[in-house]
């Protein structure tokens, strides 16, 4: 008889065991965990990793725990090789997985700070428009240059009657960036990027009495960079876990100039001249290909779990002349002659707003000194 | 610590000021003041017809304006452009003005200025001018027209034929100090021995400062009309004048029109030499030759100007000895192989010729580029006038009518050409370009 019940009480616990969920077995093995029980811990659990949440494995939570749970116990068991294994386990579920100084225990601390816990790299990708401020480093005309002065993106007054058709001078980029922290909140990166930009040009030739213009002539420049930027930046609350992140960078780019168009261009005065077809100042060698430019830049971040969404105001300085001097004037006849118009010596500077995403990117390994 | 700070901030926030306040030039560039196209004028018809460059390295330009804001009439118009070509001041001179007073609404006069010199006070400008009678222009007379460094008004001075058509062309100060002008006139000059038929060679030498006439002759031929074209004082004082004639001469001058020369002596009372020469044009001697400018070299002179013969219009160079003697004549055949003609020359530093002019409706078969009206042209040819390959081009507005009249040579070698450009639609203005000597807008 007593044999019988034993049976019995045998087959209803493991019943009940067999019929336990994978998140009431880690409830368990955490309890056992606790009360010193440490046998067979790491091989009750492995069950719940091998099955999809939605068919009753763990949760991204539970896995978490999990992976703590079996590194503590292999710590405890002197297995450092698996204990190793599982904190990376835990790192990859939890990128920058936080201990608890209350519940952890010191010899957790210890394996933790082994290890590679911050991002390798953070992936960003940004894109926005910019506004263009040509900075005119010599003058150069067709009319008088010490008296009429083109406009640029419609900013000044235009003599006399006339009237400026000048834009704002928008354009729109995007950049892909690397970048790495390196400490104190200070990040470095590069990347590749795009960016259109433009300008427009109101140029006023002749006079009379009157101080009209005697022609008027109008451009809408564009060009279209392929730009290798390189920076550091400095993060003002980089290791606050919580509200935004501001910070201030600078940097550098190399430019290289894909194309350059004028995409418009009028005169009147006379017999209105229009140019059709447009002119590709690439072709004609009218610009520089190479470049270089500087850039200051202001943003914040905002956390997404791990990852940032950034938004930036980056001002961008082109450190040579964007216009090929020695073929300024030999070009290309309808610029000089039919329009009557002629490039000054000019850094092509831009302001530009952006919102990206950073993506960041772990490997937890072991540190080269700990291995 | 703040002080440390604070002065690690400043130096950081000072560097990045002077690193994004500053951006790099190409030292070789081209500076303004060796290449540029400038235009010159306001609404309205501006004509470029001769321009001097000064002590200064400033270019004054001479041509006439007409505008809606001054009247139907043309009238003097002077640009002072400086060496980057901006114009530094301008001036406007009716001499309907000078005449008969700036209140006299009613007297109008059209202006026909030619020629212009730097003398020690400033400027003289010379050419013609006519009343306009009830909508009429009446016949031509000289003016010349003394100015300041501010192109205003010294003094001024005409010189009238009478009834007679009296043409001023070309004008010089010579050794003495005295203003000589050369043009034509229908009028033979008093006690002149030469016939009386149609235009005659014109020469009137003034004296600069008493403004009285130290002589007054003609020269031509009979069933001829003769124009001064240039004037030269040469070393022994001796008087040169080159023109347009219809002369047949007996040193190759054909039928049409030919180039005339006279060497006569200081006072112009007698001929030393006088001669005729004609271009070839299409192998034939036949054709007009029209001589629009002339320069003095060590040998001589050399003339450009236009053959026509036919369809065919060719701007030519003319080599003659001081003695009046034909050293060279060539048509300047275009390597575009389409008509050309010739307005002003000048040498280079290596005594090559730099001719300019205009081509007249530039059509040619190249499909890449486009029909265009009249565009300016520029050749420089070796010293005997033979073209060299590759220096050639032409430059101008696709619609107008575009000429180059007039070219200087800078000291440096620069050339800095002065022509008329044609915006359509009666726009017209002046137009400086200063190129190098290979007929390309680059550095020197």
């Amino acid at each position: 008889m007593h044999r019988l019940l034993i049976i019995i009480g045998c087959l209803f616990i493991g019943t009940l065991a067999f019929g336990q969920t994978w998140s009431q077995k880690l409830g368990a093995a955490e309890r056992d965990y606790e009360e010193g029980r440490l046998a067979n811990i790491p091989q009750r659990l492995q069950g719940g990793f091998e099955l999809p949440t939605k068919e009753g494995g763990y949760s991204k939570e539970e896995r978490i725990r999990a992976f703590k749970l079996i590194t503590q116990v292999y710590i405890f068991i002197d297995d450092e090789l698996n204990s190793e294994v599982y904190l990376v386990q835990l790192l990859k579920a939890d990128k920058e997985h936080k201990l608890d100084p209350r519940v952890d225990p010191a010899e957790l601390y210890f394996l933790y700070e082994q290890f590679r816990t911050k991002p390798i790299l953070r992936i960003g990708l940004r894109v926005g428009t910019n506004k263009s401020f040509p900075q005119v480093l010599q003058s150069f005309s067709t009319s008088n240059t010490l008296t009429t002065k083109k406009l640029y993106n419609g900013v000044g007054d235009p003599p006399g009657t006339a009237t400026s058709a000048g834009t704002l001078g928008i354009g729109y980029w995007g950049e892909l960036v690397a970048e790495r922290h390196l400490r104190w909140g200070i990040e470095v990166g590069t990347g590749v990027g795009l960016r259109t930009s433009r300008y427009d040009v109101d140029n006023f030739i002749g006079s009379s009495d009157t101080g009209e213009p005697t022609l008027v002539t109008y451009l809408a420049n564009q060009q279209f960079n392929f730009r290798v930027p390189v920076f550091a930046r400095y993060n003002f609350r980089y290791f606050k876990e919580f509200g935004p992140i501001p910070y201030i960078s600078i940097g550098g780019s190399y430019d290289y100039m894909l194309d350059a168009q004028y995409i418009e261009a009028t005169r009147r005065g006379g017999t209105s001249f229009t140019l059709r077809e447009g002119a590709n100042l690439k072709d004609l060698e009218l610009v520089n290909l190479n470049n270089m430019s500087g850039f200051i830049a202001i943003g914040t971040k905002l956390r997404v779990q791990t990852h940032f969404l950034t938004f930036e105001l980056r001002y961008d300085r082109s450190f040579f002349n964007y216009i090929n001097e020695d073929n300024r004037w030999n070009g290309n006849q309808f610029l000089t002659y039919d329009l009557g118009f002629v490039e000054d010596d000019l850094s092509l500077d831009v302001i530009s707003f952006s919102i990206g995403y950073t993506y960041s990117v772990y490997s937890p390994k072991k540190l080269k000194e700990f291995r | 610590m703040i002080h440390t700070l604070l002065k690690n901030t400043f130096y950081t926030c000072a560097g990045l000021i002077v690193l994004f306040s500053c951006a790099i030039e190409d030292e070789l560039r081209p500076t303004p003041d060796q290449v540029y196209v400038k235009y010159f004028g306001g609404s309205g018809e501006q004509n470029m017809h001769d321009m001097v460059l000064t002590a200064l390295g400033n270019v004054v330009m001479l041509g006439d304006q007409t505008s809606a804001e001054l009247g139907s009439d043309a009238n003097i118009y002077l640009v002072e452009a400086d060496s980057n070509g901006n114009a530094i001041r301008s001036n406007v001179i009716k001499m309907s003005e000078l005449l008969y007073g700036a209140t006299n609404d009613s007297a109008q006069t059209e202006e026909y200025p030619e020629s212009i010199i730097e003398v020690d006070n400033g400027y003289v400008i010379a050419g013609s001018y006519a009343d306009i009678l009830a909508s009429q222009i009446q016949q031509r007379k000289i003016f010349w027209i003394n100015l300041d460094r501010n192109l205003e008004v010294v003094k001024w001075d005409t010189v009238s034929a009478g009834s007679a058509e009296l043409i001023g062309n070309d004008v010089i100060q010579t050794s003495d100090g005295n203003i000589l002008i050369a043009g034509s006139t229908t009028r033979r000059a008093v006690n002149d021995l030469t016939p009386n038929a149609g235009f005659q060679y014109f020469l009137i030498k003034r004296d600069f400062n008493a403004d009285t006439t130290i002589f007054r002759k003609t020269y031509g031929y009979a069933g001829s009309d003769d124009e001064v074209v240039a004037l030269f004082e040469l070393p022994n004082n001796d008087i040169a004048i080159l023109g347009n004639t219809d002369r047949l001469g007996s040193e190759g001058g054909g039928t049409g029109r030919n180039i005339g020369i006279m060497i006569l002596n200081p006072l112009a009372t007698s001929q030393k030499s006088a001669k005729e020469y004609g271009v070839l044009i299409n192998g034939a001697n036949n054709g007009d030759d029209i001589m629009k400018d002339a320069i003095r070299t060590s040998s001589g002179f050399v003339i450009s100007g236009t053959s026509t013969s036919g369809a065919t219009v060719q701007a030519f160079v003319m080599g003659l000895g001081s003695n009046g003697s034909l050293i060279f004549r060539r048509s300047l055949i275009s390597t575009y192989l389409i008509n050309t003609t010739g307005e002003s020359l000048v040498t280079t530093r290596e005594n090559d010729l730099f001719v300019v002019g205009s081509y007249p409706k530039f059509q040619i078969s190249d499909p890449e580029l486009q029909v265009k009206n009249d565009e300016i042209m520029v050749m420089r040819t070796n010293p005997t006038g033979l073209p060299r390959p590759g220096l050639e081009a032409n430059f101008g507005i696709v619609s107008g009518d575009d000429v180059a009249n007039v070219v200087l040579r800078t000291p440096s070698g620069s050339l800095i050409i002065g022509s008329t450009v044609d915006f359509g639609s009666g726009q017209r203005m002046l137009a400086l370009q200063k190129m190098n000597d290979q007929a390309v807008l680059q550095r020197p």
